[in-house]
């Protein structure tokens, strides 16, 4: 009988004092590598937010609502008058006076799906489940004016936004009469983008080119596609030039990004699985001719920070200036960094309560187990001496003793490995529900495994003086222990 | 062949020096069936041990087959004590969770004996000392002689040169016992050196040869040493 199938039949001859070193073991050594795990999930995250240029993005929150003519605003003050509005015209003054910023943009998520609309899609997207106007997660555009740009609309005229409404059916029914290549997907997520928005995330053209100031008009029914997305929106066919439809409205592809220098899953959406479309202006003709103007919405304007300049440093100079210009606490600013690291921050707090809690239970578990083998090793004393007596080596018998332990602590590692990511996620999910919003973190498999594999080795090496102890016992004196 | 001179064996307690053997000779030549009797605390299993390897003397030499062994580290030990020696003892000492089967494996393994081969010896052995039906009981529900037979065959598994029995009786009824030294008796004949150690005249006589040691010394007027060869 080889080393191994002794300790294992040793190991079994008492099941039930086995079954609690294992099972203590296993949740043990769960516990602490599932939390260890997640507070590496958690510190990994922060240090691959610092990387990421998204850590640099500042944002301007505001009032949801464009400005006439123009695409992207942020509202100061909608009572004074005129109302005080931020647009990227006006971003382009923050870079000038503030320094170590780079770039002004704004972006805003949107889903949409690629088959033709139903009327009553149409006009479900038209109106959006609050009426006509933006929605979050929908198409749409904000009405600017009616009958021309920048006119007022007219007292006691018909009702605008009821026009808009017919005009936006009109426009998506049109629309519909447009040939579009075959798609692989019903529903794509995207982003509607400015221009600036490509340069600030670094993300360049790896064929056909990205939105400029021309794509803002609306004329211009053009899209770019991420760089894994467009090797299989066509089913494998060269997607620039390709025609799609995205909620409703036929797109032409002009552009396909190359891989995403910086996704490392920091973002819970790559880049290179959206469509993106540009910001844009438009006019619509109602039926009886009046003319209205509309813009997509952004509810944020966001602004870059420079490389080497402190997010937060940046993000406080820009709450001067903007508390100077506009009056204090008008605009909030905001880091992404910092909406991150609050929540992170809360989360490891709770984290390092349980860690330490769960570094008590394996604790206790290694106590157990080497309590148990101690045990063991002191009623076997006698076999140990018999085992030598017929031939085993010293190191032989030592080594059986070890192979008992390791197998018993190694079944629990085994058992650990369900137990840690059950916890991992469940806390995981715990701690989102908790508040602060979710954070992508992900299950490092093979921090798990060497969290398992030392948490387990430490449990052996505690067994290994008494083992030693008892397979170098003097023979004739353990013999008569038996 | 076996040749122990001065033997002797002490232990430390407390300052001073507790004597157990005082320079013990001992002979056993191939083929031979010596006991070694005494009164209890005379040495006799302490003498035993050292026979065997299972113990080491405080002083004095030990030469198997010509080689002196004294002074060998613990593989060596183990690697003779494997193939030269078996043993049994008087409280059976067989391991409670292997089966008399795998008891009887277990030499073999140390000896690195083919793996294939084992289970075939093992049974071989046990149906030789007559417990081929119950070779896959384990201890707990094999009666005391079943045990010792078991032992027997264990100590048997290596083809050992001598075989070391220590009271192999002592636990047994008289009846079975005698059957355990008649197997003894026979294994001797077939031509396995046998040393016994027993309290019990009668069995002592069963020897070819017999020392007595009282006090840790060789009683005078025991069988010369190397009596019979």
């Amino acid at each position: 009988m080889e080393t191994a199938g002794l300790s294992a039949r040793l190991l079994l001859s008492r099941p039930g004092e086995t079954l609690v070193a294992v099972l203590g073991v296993a949740l043990g050594v769960g516990a602490l590598v599932g939390v260890s795990t997640l507070l590496r999930g958690y510190d990994e995250f922060q240090a691959r937010l610092a990387r990421n240029p998204i850590s640099r993005e500042i944002t301007v929150a505001g009032f949801r609502g464009p400005r006439d003519g123009e695409a992207a605003v942020v509202s100061i003050d909608d009572s004074a008058e005129p109302p005080q509005r931020l647009s990227l015209a006006d971003g382009q003054k923050v870079l000038s006076e503030v320094t170590g910023l780079e770039a002004v943009y704004q972006y805003q998520s949107r889903r949409f799906v690629t088959s033709p609309l139903s009327a009553e899609r149409m006009r479900s997207l038209a109106q959006g489940p609050g009426g006509p106007g933006p929605q979050p997660g929908e198409g749409g555009m904000t009405l600017l004016s009616a009958g021309g740009a920048a006119a007022p609309l007219p007292p006691g005229g018909a009702d605008p936004l009821q026009e808009l409404l017919r005009a936006q059916e009109i426009a998506l029914a049109a629309d519909a009469k447009e040939p579009v290549d075959e798609v692989s997907v019903e529903e794509l997520r995207g982003l509607v983008v400015s221009p600036s928005f490509f340069a600030a995330f670094g993300l360049e053209a790896a064929s056909g080119s990205l939105f400029d100031e021309r794509d803002q008009g609306s004329e211009s029914k053009v899209a770019v596609l991420g760089a894994s997305l467009a090797k299989t929106l066509f089913k494998g066919q060269e997607a620039l030039g390709k025609r799609l439809r995205l909620n409703g409205t036929a797109y032409s592809v002009m552009g396909i990004l190359k891989p995403d220098p910086w996704e490392d899953g920091t973002r819970q959406l790559p880049f290179d699985a959206q469509v993106f479309v540009p910001q844009q202006s438009r006019t619509l003709k109602t039926p009886d001719g009046r003319t209205l103007a509309l813009a997509s919405s952004a509810d944020s304007l966001s602004i870059m920070a420079a490389p080497e300049r402190s997010p937060a440093r940046a993000g406080k100079d820009l709450q001067a200036w903007f508390d100077r210009s506009y009056g204090q606490g008008r605009v909030r600013v905001a880091t992404a960094a910092a909406r991150f690291e609050k929540a992170v921050d809360q989360r490891k707090g709770v984290l390092l309560v349980l860690s330490i809690l769960a570094g008590a239970a394996a604790s206790a578990a290694a106590v157990n187990l080497f309590n148990i083998m101690a045990g063991r090793i002191l009623k076997r004393a006698g076999s140990y001496a018999v085992m030598r007596a017929v031939g085993a080596t010293a190191n032989r018998v030592f080594a059986s003793v070890m192979a008992e332990t390791a197998l018993a602590a190694g079944l629990g590692a085994l058992l650990s490995l369900l137990v840690s990511p059950l916890l991992f996620h469940a806390l995981e999910g715990a701690l989102t529900a908790a508040g602060g919003g979710r954070v992508p973190i992900r299950l490092d498999l093979a921090w798990l495994l060497a969290g398992t594999f030392v948490a387990t080795a430490a449990a052996i090496v505690l067994v290994a003086a008494p083992a030693r102890s008892a397979a170098r016992a003097p023979i004739a004196d353990a013999l008569k222990t038996e | 062949m076996i040749e122990l001179r001065n033997i002797e064996k002490s232990w430390p307690r407390g300052s001073e020096t507790v004597p157990g053997l005082r320079g013990v000779d001992l002979s056993v030549s191939r083929g031979e069936f010596v006991t070694i009797m005494g009164p209890s605390g005379s040495g006799k299993s302490t003498l035993l041990h050292i026979v065997g390897l299972i113990d080491a003397p405080t002083a004095g030499s030990y030469e198997l087959e010509g080689r002196d062994v004294a002074s060998l580290g613990d593989r060596d030990l183990a690697r003779i004590r494997c193939r030269h020696f078996g043993f049994i003892f008087q409280g059976f000492h067989l391991l409670p969770e292997l089966t008399a089967l795998e008891n009887v494996t277990l030499p073999m393994a140390y000896a690195d004996m083919p793996r294939a081969l084992r289970p075939t010896r093992a049974k071989e052995l046990l149906e030789r000392v007559g417990l081929g039906a119950r070779m896959n009981h384990y201890p707990s529900t094999l009666s005391g002689g079943e045990q010792q037979r078991v032992a027997v065959a264990r100590a048997l598994a290596n083809d050992p040169g001598f075989l070391l029995a220590d009271e192999p009786t002592g636990n047994l009824p008289t009846e079975t016992g005698r059957a355990i030294v008649d197997l003894l008796a026979d294994l001797n004949a077939e031509g396995l050196t046998i040393v016994m150690v027993t309290h019990d005249a009668a069995l002592g006589a069963l020897g070819r040869r017999s020392i007595r040691l009282r006090d840790g010394l060789v009683e005078a007027g025991a069988t010369p040493m190397t009596a019979g060869v």
